[in-house]
């Protein structure tokens, strides 16, 4: 015993004789400035020792003689690794902390009013409370800048280019038809309910290689994903009714969202004195329903549904004649995602989506029906390699398989009776596979870069595409930013014009190349952007007498968008402003002509009170200037057919009047105390809006007499002041 | 060769660095964070929080380090910005940092409601600092983790602590106000009295907070006796409670002298 005693004893006085032959390590830590910095803490983990400096930025650690590697950590400073001398004394400098790669909006084009971050996002919050919107995310959308909005419709015009060249994906998938009531420019609503929106990033322009196929905008929507919660909502207004609910099924492993929405707003219009236009009511109901398993802390499978339907049928007048439209359609997304995080690094997403559209249309003699079978596969991965870069890459592929049969007038001017019918059946087949990859890079001091690019193959014509893509940001200070980004973008051509007899199969991709540069300055109270952008496009479809169709049109967009936004006290608001310049030739356009979407000015000015702590009152103006269209200035008699023609003047050398509304809206918060077996509710709200209070006139059409003597305006949607109240409840 | 390894950790339990995590350490300074806590002291709360993110950073496995950071942030966020000179952007910084080290906790002990509660507490100060729109989506993250928070510490006198806060703060329409607040920090004063911590580097804190927050709910019923009556037992679990003591009880002894009998005294 005794000697391992001894032997104990001694091995006890050996440590001892450690820690008695350790050298203080003294020293300050400074900023850049020379100013102490305190409370930094310092950390030698080989020797599981650590410290904090004082106020005087002054320190003391107790280490044995040798080298050691230090690290010294301070909030708002960089992390400091160094390795010292025991014994010799230090001063150790912090550099300011520079913004992380991830808190750095580099990607130009991105407007949106909240988010820490950002610029990027739409949350719920912004589409329920925006005056005029309906409550409706594309509506809401419309208040901001880069979209060219010009009637009332909810399309998505991104900076002059159509509705079909901005991308519309819902938790990743591109959902190819997001419009209830839509037409050939667009629908009036989404068939995404807000309840399930939980951020949307909307880019007009100069997105990042993650996105491919289109050629003007982005709007990715994330729907809601609760880890806990259990809520039921319901809410009605004039138009229709809506429930939702997020249930966790099985807390923190199975959740449930899901939300149904039903409209047949023949009340309102009973209100509004327009009933008599519609032969059927419009009714449309969309539904969503997401049921998320989360099988360890950081992965989980997702499987959601989406449907849609809509039918409208409504007398419609069209180039002297007037019909019976009738549409019906169905949407059905089905989605399968996996999520993940690879070695507590990498996040990766993994999905697969069925969607199935069918439309059919007729209108007078004339009619067709669509559909759409698309299958789509998405894998990406992001990977935040440091502070200073983050890289993502991925594939994505999509086969999309179209069939549109139908009876069409044979001359696309003759639509009376007994007009010539051409008979047509389309059904191409595209697959588009694509890789992408891109890195965000702090790439010195305050400048941060965005650089990739994407690489699809078009099954036909059997082509690949290239699109390089970059942006930079220059922080300036804390408060302002200069932004440049520069791209190439890609989409195929629509499939009406791949029709193998009265098409061009063979056509190839539609190309723009994107330029833009912008400023921002930001501050807790608000911010304010402004940003130019030139867009070319190159090899537009026009009509070609050998093939009907071909790549031989070009065009370009270019013009101003501007964004200031503010908080004071209990009043907040934007006012966004865009100017466009657009022309295009494209079709049966002769030269380069301004593109019949190209609104000249857009403006809105959006306000709202908070009046009380429950009360908030709101209002929105917006206006645009007039679209172009095409005058009709004689007729010709067509004896053989007894009818009048047209004779068109300029394309689109006309423009209709200026567009105006003016919104308001009051939405009371409150909430139901418990009783007769329910609990005390959640945030529940009413709310009491006015469309167009001032009773504006708008133009959404012309129609002519017969012999195109006399021109009538077709009124917008909404041209007479309308009242719309509505509540919702929310346990 | 038993007695050999025997020998051996003798010896290692003789060389282990004096710096390293130990409860004493962690005791010593949750000490000198509540004595920055009592005394208004940034500068003692600011150094609290160092020490213990340094010893985080010896002991990146321990929950209970990150967890402390993050009560450190929540406090210091809240003298940055109730202070004589408000201080926005720092708290912003403590605020965000906070919400990452008991995110950080809550990765290392995924039901550890404390680290759930602090992280519910900064997320509503950070409402603060964000779009009023964002508002309504931070609120429903808030009562997620505060729900949760209670699933998995249904007797944790500190979650109930920032429910009563998170209540307090919220407006009526939603279920928040003074009332309900009140219900939800009695319910904390309860379960702190039943609690006994006997693990030195364990949470204890906030005894005297409930109290304190009690008597900011019935100040804002004007209730003023109660309140008195919850600062002074505020004060007497917690005499070095500066704010309690230079403060809120002089204004609840104040407003209960000018009150009318009905609402003060019985």
């Amino acid at each position: 015993m005794i000697p391992r005693f001894l032997l104990a004893a001694a091995l006890a006085v050996i440590a001892c004789a450690g820690v008695a032959s350790a050298v203080p390590l003294t020293g300050q830590v400074v900023d850049r400035a020379g100013k102490p910095v305190e409370f930094a803490n310092l950390v030698v983990a080989a020797q599981k020792r650590g410290t904090v400096t004082d106020e005087q930025g002054r320190f003391e650690i107790d280490l044995p003689p040798g080298r050691h590697a230090i690290e010294v950590a301070q909030l708002g400073y960089r992390r400091l690794l160094v390795e010292v001398e025991a014994g010799t004394p230090l001063t150790l400098v912090l550099e300011d902390e520079p913004v992380p790669i991830g808190e750095v909006t580099v990607t130009a084009s991105t407007f949106g009013k909240s988010g820490k971050f950002e610029g990027a996002v739409v949350r719920r919050g912004d589409v329920i409370s925006t005056p005029g919107g309906a409550a409706d995310i594309f509506q809401s959308l419309r208040a901001l800048p880069g979209i060219n909005a010009p009637n009332e419709g909810a399309a998505v015009y991104v900076r002059g280019g159509h509705p079909r060249e901005t991308l519309i994906r819902v938790d990743g998938v591109e959902v190819g038809h997001p419009y209830h009531y839509e037409g050939a420019s667009g629908g009036l609503f989404s068939t995404v309910d807000s309840y399930m929106l939980k951020s949307a990033l909307f880019s007009s322009g100069g997105f990042g290689a993650r996105y491919g196929g289109v050629l003007s905008g982005v709007l990715d929507i994330e729907t809601q994903d609760p880890l806990n919660l259990r809520t039921v909502s319901v809410g009605a207004n004039l138009a229709g009714g809506t429930a939702a609910t997020s249930w966790a099924l099985i807390p923190d492993k199975l959740s449930f969202v899901g939300s149904v929405n039903h409209s047949v707003p023949a009340l309102l219009f009973k209100l509004y004195g327009s009933a008599s236009d519609y032969e059927t009511a419009p009714s449309s109901s969309n539904g969503f329903a997401k049921l998320i398993h989360r099988y360890s802390p950081t992965g989980r499978i997702t499987a959601s549904y989406l449907e849609a339907h809509d039918h409208v049928g409504l007398v419609a007048s069209h180039l002297n004649a007037a019909y019976l439209y009738d549409d019906v359609m169905a949407n059905h997304v089905g989605t399968l995602e996996v999520r993940d995080v690879l070695a507590g690094r990498m996040a990766w997403r993994g999905l697969v989506s069925r969607q199935s559209y069918d439309k059919r249309w007729s209108y007078g003699p004339f009619g067709a029906g669509q559909s759409e079978r698309t299958t789509q596969a998405n894998l990406d991965f992001d990977w935040p390699v440091s502070t200073r870069a983050e890289v993502s890459f991925g594939l994505n592929a999509r086969r999309r398989a179209t069939e549109i049969v139908g009876d069409f007038p044979a001359d696309s001017m003759d639509v009376q009776p007994g007009a010539p019918i051409r008979h047509q059946v389309t059904r191409p087949t595209l697959f588009y596979p694509g890789v992408y990859a891109e890195g965000r890079f702090r790439l010195w001091g305050p400048v941060y870069a965005t650089l990739g690019g994407r690489a699809d193959h078009l099954s036909r014509p059997d082509r690949w595409t290239t699109d390089p893509r970059a942006a930079l940001a220059w922080l300036i200070g804390t408060h302002q930013t200069v932004r440049v980004a520069a791209g190439r973008y890609h989409q195929p051509a629509d499939p009406e014009h791949l029709n193998p007899v009265y098409g061009n199969p063979d056509l190839g991709p539609l190309r723009a190349d994107h330029l833009i540069a912008g400023y921002e300055w930001r501050s807790e109270f608000g911010n304010m952007r402004v940003e130019g952008y030139r867009k070319v496009y190159h090899g537009l479809v026009t009509q070609d007498s050998v093939t009907f169709y071909s790549n031989r049109g070009h065009g370009y967009a270019r013009g101003i968008d501007a964004f200031v936004q503010g908080t004071y006290r209990a009043l907040s608001g934007w006012v966004s402003y865009g100017y466009l310049d657009t022309r295009r030739k494209e079709l049966d356009d002769p030269e380069e002509v301004p593109a019949a979407y190209g609104v000249r000015h857009t403006l809105s000015l959006v306000s709202q009170l908070r009046a009380t702590r429950s009360i908030t009152v709101g209002a929105r103006y917006t206006f645009s200037s007039g679209r172009p269209f095409t005058p009709v200035l004689a007729a010709t008699y067509d004896a053989k057919r007894g009818v009048w023609h047209p004779v068109y003047g300029d394309r689109h050398s006309a423009r209709f009047p200026d567009y105006q509304r003016l919104d308001v809206r009051l939405t009371k918060l409150f909430s139901i105390p418990a009783g007769a077996g329910l609990p005390a509710s959640g945030v529940c709200a009413f709310y009491i809006e006015g469309l167009n209070v001032l009773g504006v006139r708008n133009v959404l059409d012309y129609v002519y007499s017969p012999d195109y003597s006399i021109r009538y305006r077709t009124d917008s949607y909404f041209s007479r002041a309308m009242p719309v109240a509505g509540f919702t409840l929310s346990w | 060769m038993r007695s050999l390894a025997m020998l051996t950790i003798t010896a290692m339990l003789f060389v282990t660095p004096v710096f390293a995590y130990s409860r004493d350490e962690v005791a010593a300074i949750k000490q000198k964070l509540q004595h920055g806590v009592d005394h208004t002291d940034l500068a003692e709360v600011l150094e609290a929080r160092s020490r213990f993110q340094a010893l985080a950073g010896l002991e990146p496995k321990a929950s209970l380090l990150p967890y402390w950071v993050a009560v450190a942030d929540w406090r210091a966020s809240g003298m940055l910005l109730n202070g004589p000179k408000p201080d926005r952007e720092r708290a912003r910084r403590h605020c965000d940092a906070g919400i990452a080290a008991a995110t950080r906790a809550l990765e290392l002990d995924p039901k550890f409601a404390g680290a759930l509660a602090v992280k519910a507490g900064l997320t509503g100060l950070s409402t603060r600092f964000v779009d009023p729109a964002s508002v309504i989506s931070l609120g429903a993250q808030i009562e997620e983790d505060l729900s949760r928070a209670h699933a998995l510490g249904e007797d944790d006198p500190r979650v109930s602590l920032f429910d009563g806060i998170n209540t307090l703060h919220k407006p009526a329409f939603v279920g928040g106000g003074p009332r309900p607040a009140l219900a939800r920090l009695e319910r904390a004063i309860e379960q702190f009295g039943a609690e006994h911590v006997t693990d030195a580097a364990a949470p204890d804190w906030g005894r005297d907070d409930a109290y304190l927050w009690a008597g900011r709910a019935s100040m804002q019923i004007e209730d003023y006796a109660s309140a008195r009556a919850y600062f002074t037992q505020a004060l007497a679990i917690n005499p070095e409670n500066g704010w309690v003591r230079s403060s809120l009880l002089p204004q609840a002894e104040s407003a209960l002298a000018t009150a009318s009998p009905a609402k003060g005294e019985p």
